[in-house]
C-alpha cells in the first residue's frame, strides 16, 4: 500500500465518520426538541406549590461527598438547606480531606458529635466521626477513615440515609432552589418504574450567587468556563434528552442525581473499581434492568437544577476531561457485551454504540483526521482546499450540534438573556479553534492513561467563586 | 475517484453551513421575539393584577366594570390567568367575575378547545379555565375528557381543574379514580386533601370500598380531616384484612392523635407484617403519652431494621420522659437496642449531665451509667468531650473507660 493509498483511505474513513456523527447528531436533536417541548409543557402545567407543601410529595435524602472542598462547599450545603421542598435530609461525607473541610463545617453549622448505630450494607472502610447539625436537624456529616472515593462516600452515605430517595450531589455544585421539585416530578407521578433521574446543569463560572441562590445571570468575560457552557448544553440537551426519549439514558452525571435507594442496593450500590462512579452506574443499571426484564426507566430532564465548578486553567482542564476519558473507556470495556447486542434493543446500538464511536474511538478519528490532511497537503498529495473540508466538516458537525441545542435549551427555559445568547451562538462557531484541541489533548491523554489502568481522581484545586461573586 | 468524493462532501458541507447559519440566525431571530412577546405577555398579565386588585375590588359595580371590561379583551391566556388569580379573591367578588366567565361568549370556543383541540396546550389551558368556571356541566364535561384521554397530561391537567372546583362530585369522582391506575394515587389524595371538610362524607362511604387501594387511600386522607368522625371510621378499618389498609390507619390514626385508639395501636406492635408495625410505632410517636415508651421500648429489638430504627426516632421525640426507662435498656441483650438507648441518652443531652455530675462530685451512680454506656458503644461523644476537658476531669473520664473497656481505653487515649 503507497503512502498516498493510506492517507486518501484515512481521509475518506475520517470524512465519512464525521458526516456519519453529524446525522446521528441530528437524529438526537430531532427526538431532543420534542422531548424538550413536552417536559417544558409538563413543567409550565405542574402545580409546584401544592407538590411544595403536599405530605404525599416523597422525602429524599441527599448525599453530597467532599474531598477537600473547604473553599467551596459551604456555598453549596446553604443551597442545599434553602431548598424548597417539603421533606429532605442532608448527609455530608467528609472522605478524609485535608483541607480542614470538617472544622469548617463544625464551625458553620454548629456541629455536634453522635454515637448513631447504623446498618453496614456495603464494605466500606471506618466511619470515625457522626456529626449532627443544631441549627439545622435534618444536616448531618460523616466523617470517614481513609480517603477510598467517591464511590465508597456514596456507598456510606446510603446505610445513613433515611429516604427511599437519594439525590447525589457534588461539592461544587449550587443548587436551584426548585431542584428537587422540578427532578422529583417525574417520580411522583410514576413512583414504581422511574428508578433515576438526572437534570441538566450549568457552569457557574460567571455567575452571582448569594446565599445559595443564582442572584444574576452573566457572561462577564469569556473563558474556560464559557466553552464548557456550551459544551454542556451540547451534551445535556443535545444528547442525554434524546437518549432519555429512547429509554437508553445511559449517564446520569454525579453533579446532580436522584436514585432510588432500593433499586441501588440491588444493583450492589457504587462502584469502586471505576475512576469515577456516574457513567458506570447508569450502564450498570441498564444492564440490570434489561438483563432482569424490569420496567424501570431513567430519565433525563432538561431543567437547569444546578450549577457546577468548571476548571478555569487548561491544566485543570485537561485532568478533569482526562478522568472522563478514562471512565468512558473503563466502563465502556467492562460493559462491551452490550455492544450491539440485540437483547439490548437500541441502547446496544444508538446507546452503547455511540459512546463505543465518539466517546471512545473518536479521539482516533479526530487525530487520524487532522493527520492524514496535514500529511497529505505537506506531501503534496491533496490539495489546501481538501484540507479545508475535513477541518470544515469537523467544525460544522460540532457547531450545528451546540446551536440546535441552544434554540432548544432557550424554548425550554429562558435563562439567558438576548445578548448571552447572541455571544453563546457566535462561540459556537469558535469553539473549533483552541478549544476543541485542548479537549483532544486530554482524551489522548486519558485514553493512554487508561491504558496504562491509572485510576486516580486527579482532583483539581477549585477557585471558589471563578469569575462570579460568591457571598453568604 | 478522490476528486469525485470529496465535490460530493464538499456540496454536504454547504449544506451544513447553510443549515448552521440558518439554526443560528433563527436562534437568535426567536429569541429577540420571544423576548418581545414575553414582555408584553407581563405587562398585559400585570395589567390584569392591577386591576383585579384594585382597591375597589370590594365594590361590587366597579368589580362587575372591571371584570367586563377585562374579559371582552382577553385571550385564552388572560383568561387563564384571571380564572388563578379569581381565586384569592373575597367569595362576593369571586362570584361576579365567575359569572362574567359563565357569561363569555368565548366559553364554547374554549369548551372545544379542551374537548378537541390538536394543540396539548391549549387543551390543558382551556381545561383549566373549565377548572375555574365551576359549573355542574364543566364538571361532566371534565369527567368526560378524563375518562376518554388516555394522554397523562391531558389527565393530570383534568385532574387539576377538578381540583379546583373543590366540590363533592368532583371529589367522589377524584376518589373513585383512586383504584383505577388512571394516574398517580398519590398526586389524586394531593389534590384531594385541598377539599374542604365535607368531602370526608364522600370518603367515608368508600372505607368498605372492595378495592383494598381505594380503601388505602381513603385511610391515609383521612388523617387530613381530624375529628371524630374520621377517628370513628378508622377505627372501623383497624381490622382490615389487608396490612396496606391496616398501615394507613395507624398512621392516621396516629396523626389524628385519636388517644382512645392507644390498644389498637398497641396491638398493632405485634402485627405480623413489619410495616403494620412501623407504622404503629410511628403513631405512638404523635401520642406522647407515657405509657406508651414501655410499649414502644420492646420494638427497639423487632426483627425488622427499619421498626428498630423508627422506635429510637419516636423515643428521642418522647424526650427526658423516656430516660428512666432507657437505663435499664443499656444492659440489653440486643446490640441495637443497647446501642439505640445509649444514642438517644446522649441525644437528649443525657450523657453529658451524668459526665458532668461524674466528672464534679464522683458519683458512683453516674459513673456506672457512663460505664454502660460505654459497654453498650455509645462512646463517641466521649472523645469530644475529652478534646475539651481540663487535666482534672480528663484523667478521671480516662480512668473510668480503661477500668470500663481496655481495647476503648487504648484506642480513645491515642486519638484524644
Amino acid at each position: 500500500m503507497t503512502l498516498y493509498s493510506f492517507l486518501r483511505a484515512t481521509y475518506i474513513i475520517c470524512l465519512t465518520y464525521f458526516l456519519c456523527l453529524a446525522l446521528y447528531f441530528l437524529f438526537l436533536l430531532i427526538i431532543s426538541f420534542f422531548e424538550a417541548g413536552k417536559r417544558a409543557l409538563e413543567h409550565r402545567y405542574e402545580d409546584y406549590n401544592l407538590v411544595s407543601v403536599s405530605r404525599f410529595t416523597i422525602p429524599v435524602s441527599i448525599l453530597i461527598p467532599a474531598l477537600n472542598e473547604g473553599k467551596i462547599i459551604l456555598r453549596c450545603i446553604r443551597s442545599v438547606l434553602n431548598l424548597i421542598y417539603p421533606e429532605f435530609e442532608v448527609i455530608v461525607i467528609n472522605d478524609a480531606s485535608t483541607d480542614g473541610t470538617l472544622d469548617i463545617l463544625i464551625e458553620e453549622f454548629g456541629l455536634e458529635e453522635r454515637d448513631i448505630f447504623y446498618r453496614k450494607r456495603f464494605n466500606t472502610s471506618k466511619i470515625s466521626r457522626i456529626y449532627k447539625s443544631k441549627k439545622y436537624p435534618n444536616l448531618t456529616v460523616l466523617d470517614k477513615v481513609d480517603g477510598g472515593g467517591k464511590a465508597e462516600a456514596l456507598n456510606i452515605a446510603l446505610d445513613f440515609a433515611k429516604y427511599r430517595y437519594t439525590c447525589n450531589i457534588d461539592a461544587d455544585t449550587v443548587v436551584q432552589k426548585d431542584a428537587l421539585l422540578k427532578s422529583m416530578r417525574p417520580i411522583l407521578l410514576e413512583p414504581d418504574k422511574i428508578v433515576g433521574v438526572g437534570s441538566s446543569f450549568g457552569i457557574i463560572n460567571g455567575f452571582d450567587i448569594e446565599n445559595g441562590k443564582i442572584s444574576k445571570l452573566k457572561l462577564s468575560k469569556l473563558s474556560l468556563g464559557t466553552f464548557q457552557t456550551l459544551e454542556y448544553i451540547r451534551g445535556f440537551i443535545g444528547n442525554r434528552l434524546a437518549w432519555s426519549r429512547l429509554n437508553h439514558m445511559l449517564c446520569i452525571c454525579g453533579a446532580f442525581a436522584v436514585w432510588r435507594k432500593d433499586f441501588l442496593y440491588e444493583i450492589g450500590g457504587f462502584s469502586s473499581d471505576f475512576t469515577c462512579e456516574d457513567l458506570e452506574i447508569t450502564f450498570r443499571a441498564y444492564d440490570y434492568i434489561v438483563k432482569n426484564k424490569k420496567p424501570y426507566k431513567v430519565v433525563m430532564l432538561p431543567y437547569h437544577v444546578a450549577w457546577t465548578e468548571g476548571p478555569e486553567r487548561v491544566v485543570n482542564l485537561i485532568k478533569q476531561r482526562n478522568r472522563w476519558q478514562r471512565v468512558t473507556n473503563e466502563t465502556m470495556f467492562h460493559y462491551r457485551h452490550m455492544l450491539f447486542n440485540p437483547k439490548y434493543g437500541m441502547l446496544g446500538f444508538t446507546g452503547a454504540g455511540y459512546f463505543l464511536f465518539y466517546e471512545v474511538l473518536g479521539i482516533f478519528f479526530e487525530v487520524a483526521s487532522w493527520a492524514a490532511a496535514l500529511t497529505g497537503v505537506l506531501t503534496g498529495y491533496f490539495d489546501i482546499s481538501q484540507f479545508f473540508l475535513i477541518i470544515l466538516i469537523m467544525i460544522l458537525c460540532y457547531t450545528m450540534s451546540t446551536l440546535v441545542s441552544l434554540l432548544i435549551f432557550d424554548r425550554t427555559q429562558r435563562l439567558f438573556s438576548l445578548r448571552v445568547m447572541t455571544v453563546l451562538v457566535l462561540l459556537s462557531f469558535v469553539e473549533f479553534f483552541g478549544y476543541r484541541q485542548i479537549i483532544s489533548v486530554a482524551r489522548v491523554l486519558g485514553t493512554i492513561d487508561f491504558i496504562r489502568k491509572d485510576k486516580r481522581w486527579h482532583k483539581f484545586e477549585r477557585i471558589g467563586a471563578p469569575s462570579g461573586v460568591v457571598s453568604a | 475517484m478522490m476528486q469525485d468524493l470529496t465535490a460530493y462532501y464538499w456540496i454536504i458541507a454547504k449544506v451544513m453551513i447553510i443549515f448552521s447559519a440558518s439554526a443560528a440566525g433563527f436562534t437568535l431571530i426567536s429569541k429577540f421575539f420571544t423576548e418581545a412577546r414575553m414582555e408584553n405577555k407581563a405587562i398585559r398579565l400585570r395589567k390584569i393584577d392591577s386591576a383585579i386588585d384594585f382597591p375597589a375590588k370590594e365594590n361590587e359595580e366597579v368589580v362587575k366594570k372591571i371584570s367586563f371590561s377585562l374579559l371582552s379583551e382577553a385571550g385564552i391566556d388572560e383568561i387563564l390567568h384571571i380564572a388563578d388569580r379569581i381565586e384569592g379573591l373575597p367569595e362576593r367578588s369571586k362570584e361576579i367575575w365567575r359569572g362574567r366567565l359563565l357569561g363569555l361568549k368565548k366559553l364554547d370556543k374554549i369548551r372545544n378547545i379542551a374537548v378537541s383541540s390538536a394543540s396539548k396546550e391549549k387543551r390543558i389551558k382551556a381545561i383549566k379555565i373549565l377548572g375555574g368556571v365551576k359549573t355542574e356541566s364543566h364538571v361532566s364535561l371534565l369527567i368526560s375528557i378524563i375518562d376518554r384521554s388516555g394522554d397523562k397530561d391531558i389527565i393530570y391537567a383534568g385532574i387539576q381543574a377538578l381540583g379546583r372546583t373543590r366540590d363533592m362530585l368532583p371529589a367522589r369522582y377524584l376518589i373513585s379514580l383512586l383504584g383505577a391506575d388512571k394516574f398517580s394515587n398519590s398526586k389524586i389524595a394531593s389534590i384531594l386533601e385541598t377539599f374542604p371538610v365535607p368531602v370526608i362524607i364522600e370518603l367515608l362511604k368508600r372505607k368498605e370500598d372492595k378495592d383494598p387501594r381505594v380503601r388505602f387511600w381513603v385511610a391515609t386522607i383521612l388523617a387530613h380531616y381530624p375529628g371524630e368522625a374520621a377517628a370513628s371510621a378508622l377505627k372501623d378499618m383497624a381490622l382490615d384484612g389487608d396490612p396496606n389498609v391496616r398501615a394507613a390507619v395507624c398512621e392516621s390514626l396516629g396523626k389524628i392523635g385519636a388517644k382512645e385508639s392507644l390498644s389498637f395501636l398497641y396491638n398493632s406492635l405485634q402485627d405480623d407484617f413489619w410495616f403494620v408495625r412501623l407504622h404503629a410505632v410511628k403513631a405512638l410517636g404523635y401520642f406522647m403519652s407515657g405509657e406508651s415508651i414501655t410499649k414502644i421500648l420492646p420494638s427497639l429489638e423487632d426483627r425488622n431494621w427499619w421498626v428498630r430504627y423508627d422506635a429510637k426516632e419516636v423515643l428521642k421525640k418522647y424526650g427526658q420522659e423516656s430516660i428512666p426507662h432507657l437505663r435499664p435498656t443499656l444492659k440489653s441483650r440486643d446490640r441495637f437496642a443497647r446501642n439505640s438507648a445509649a444514642e438517644i441518652l446522649e441525644e437528649l443531652g443525657y450523657a453529658n449531665r451524668v459526665l458532668d455530675e461524674f466528672t464534679s462530685a464522683g458519683e458512683k451512680e453516674a459513673g456506672e451509667i457512663i460505664a454502660d454506656m460505654i459497654k453498650a458503644e455509645g462512646y463517641l461523644w466521649l472523645g469530644a468531650r475529652l478534646r475539651k476537658a481540663e487535666a482534672g476531669p480528663r484523667l478521671s473520664i480516662l480512668k473510668l473507660i480503661e477500668k470500663t473497656d481496655k481495647n476503648l481505653f487504648e484506642e480513645i487515649k491515642e486519638k484524644y
